[in-house]
């Protein structure tokens, strides 16, 4: 049988550090956007989870779409009211298969277990991988977690790779916080440099002139 | 015969207490306590030693004072608190520069005073008119402010060590010279925000006319419409505005995440609970303190010490004969030049050292 052994996650961090920002960003905007038409419409009442999730997926998908990041609705196969996006990866052949969640378990670290879907078992258990038909060893898929505050608000992203799982319990090879967008943002290019200041001098120099 | 005043001031710059300059060059503090008032000399035996104990050279103490130099908004109450020892420390050590750079300028052709007074302006539209005084264009971010600032007249103090707990202060002096002094490595953008928040206290409070609180709020106001002028910067806030579009605009406008998050609340692109939400992101984070490494900006340094110096005592300075000529210590001053900018032909010499050929 041949055995896959998953990529560290620093690399897939790596190979996606020109994308993750894109996700953060809309994440946070569609959180936001979820936030104020809550407030605007739905003040007092009890927050519906799925109705929250799909305003969020609606905006981060338009805010993705802006940013030249082609991401569908997760309805075919896996309706986990998510998004979906395929990346090539930039150092190996194959592609990064990356469906987008709303983390919902109290533990920060819980997975949503896989339950009985066969698209979903096979998603977690790394089957299933192409979307044209042709896989290879360098395609995973990854889940990408988004976590929010108390206030409804954008708090953090994760990352995890699965491994497989059942009804109640997903497995999977790592589960990482992702490291905020903000310090993946490229370094300012350095300024022209100011030309020199128009000093001269007025009156005969009152020192003499240093030796060569 | 000495002037009491320079005792006083090395002492303050020095850190010390009468009582421990006293107990360092063997008097009692009476004695010290009247050679700053003028009215008792020492002997030539205790000059040498307050001379020692303070690092400054013997000629300093009979040097005269040349122009008043006041405390300007160090008087102002800041963000954070200030004794009265540290407001003294740091304007002596502020008097001092300015008055090397006061005696180096009598040989060299003063640059015309570019800034407006503008008392009766709100702060956005002397922010507006003072961009366009010194020459800047009504719109986009302000690259090289330090060096609009000295173009304008401004004489900019980099000291060389931290101005007690203040990131600046400014003030104009008794021949009309606008001067702000800033502490020394401070993060790039709150260097410029502290340089743009002092040169606006220049321009609209010359005469105070409110409450210091007001005042700092004011110039703060400037600091923000200056670096960030509304209609340049509302189309890049984006909607919405989240803190990816906030670090993105940092390196371009060169200010930090937290004043971009107040103006874009200000320009209505963040609700109340948006700029909340941001400056919880922030703290979270430790960002509030220090934003992260990778959104560094630059250091400006002020040039034109050095290029006095530069002018006067040839290229490397020949500080000790500048220091001789200034009466100060050699020390104090290779640390003072140390933070200032470099000419363009030695930063190019530097980035690109001589490569040595064969010969033909």
């Amino acid at each position: 049988m041949h055995v896959r052994v998953a990529p560290p996650p620093e690399q897939i961090l790596a190979e996606l550090s020109s994308i993750l920002p894109h996700l953060q960003h809309s994440l946070e905007a569609g959180t936001a956007k979820a936030h104020l038409i809550w407030q605007q419409h739905y003040e007092g009442e009890e927050m519906d989870p799925w109705l929250y999730s799909n305003i969020t997926r609606h905006g981060a998908k338009k805010e993705l779409a802006l940013a030249g990041v082609f991401a569908d609705y997760d309805t075919d196969q896996l309706p986990f009211s998510g998004l979906s996006l395929h990346t090539p990866r930039p150092s190996e052949n194959g592609m990064l298969h990356i469906r987008i969640w709303k983390h919902g378990g109290a533990d920060w670290s819980e997975l949503p277990p896989p339950g009985t879907s066969g698209a979903r078992l096979d998603f977690f258990s790394q089957e299933g991988l192409a979307t044209d038909g042709i896989s290879s060893d360098g395609d995973w898929n990854l889940i990408l977690l988004w976590h929010l505050n108390s206030n409804g608000l954008l708090d953090s992203l994760s990352l995890a790779c699965p491994q497989g799982g059942n009804s109640y319990r997903a497995q999977y090879y790592w589960h990482v916080p992702v490291p905020p967008a903000i310090t993946m943002v490229p370094p300012a290019a350095q300024d022209a440099p100011a030309p020199d200041l128009n000093l001269v001098l007025n009156t005969p120099n009152v020192s003499e002139e240093p030796e060569e | 015969m000495i002037v009491g005043d320079r005792v006083r001031q090395a002492r303050t710059i020095k850190g010390l207490t009468q009582k421990q300059l006293a107990d360092l060059v063997g008097v009692r503090q009476p004695a010290v306590a009247q050679f700053e008032h003028g009215s008792r000399q020492p002997s030539p035996e205790t000059l040498e030693a307050i001379a020692f104990a303070t690092a400054f050279p013997v000629a300093f103490f009979s040097k005269e004072q040349l122009t008043h130099f006041p405390f300007g908004t160090l008087l102002f109450r800041g963000k954070t608190r200030m004794s009265e020892r540290e407001r003294t420390e740091a304007h002596e050590l502020a008097a001092i520069l300015y008055e090397a750079i006061e005696t180096l300028a009598k040989n060299i052709k003063p640059l015309p005073i570019k800034i407006p007074l503008l008392s009766d302006r709100r702060p956005s539209d002397a922010a507006e008119l003072t961009r366009s005084a010194v020459g800047l264009s009504p719109h986009g971010p302000v690259r090289n402010l330090i060096h609009h600032l000295e173009s304008a007249g401004v004489c900019v103090i980099a000291a060389p060590k931290p101005l007690s707990n203040r990131d600046g202060f400014s003030a104009w002096t008794s021949t009309n010279v606008p001067v702000i002094a800033l502490s020394p490595e401070k993060p790039g953008d709150r260097q410029r925000w502290s340089a743009t928040h002092e040169l606006g206290h220049l321009v609209m409070h010359r005469q105070i006319k409110d409450t210091t609180r007001n005042l700092e709020r004011e110039a703060d106001a400037f600091a923000a419409a200056f670096l960030m002028p509304d209609s340049s910067i509302r189309p890049e806030m984006g909607s919405p505005t989240t803190l990816v579009t906030l670090a993105r605009l940092k390196p371009r406008w060169g200010v930090s995440i937290a004043a971009l998050a107040m103006q874009a609340s200000r320009l209505g692109a963040l609700t109340d609970g948006q700029l909340r939400y941001l400056y919880v992101q922030l703290s979270k984070h430790g960002w509030r303190t220090q934003e992260p490494e990778n959104l560094a900006i630059p250091i400006e340094r002020p040039r034109a010490f050095k290029k006095m110096a530069e002018l006067l005592y040839g290229i490397p300075v020949d500080v000790r004969r500048l220091a001789a000529d200034l009466a100060l210590n050699p020390g104090l001053l290779k640390d003072v030049l140390d933070v200032q900018a470099e000419g363009v032909q030695q930063r190019a010499k530097r980035q690109n050292p001589r490569v040595l050929g064969f010969k033909d």
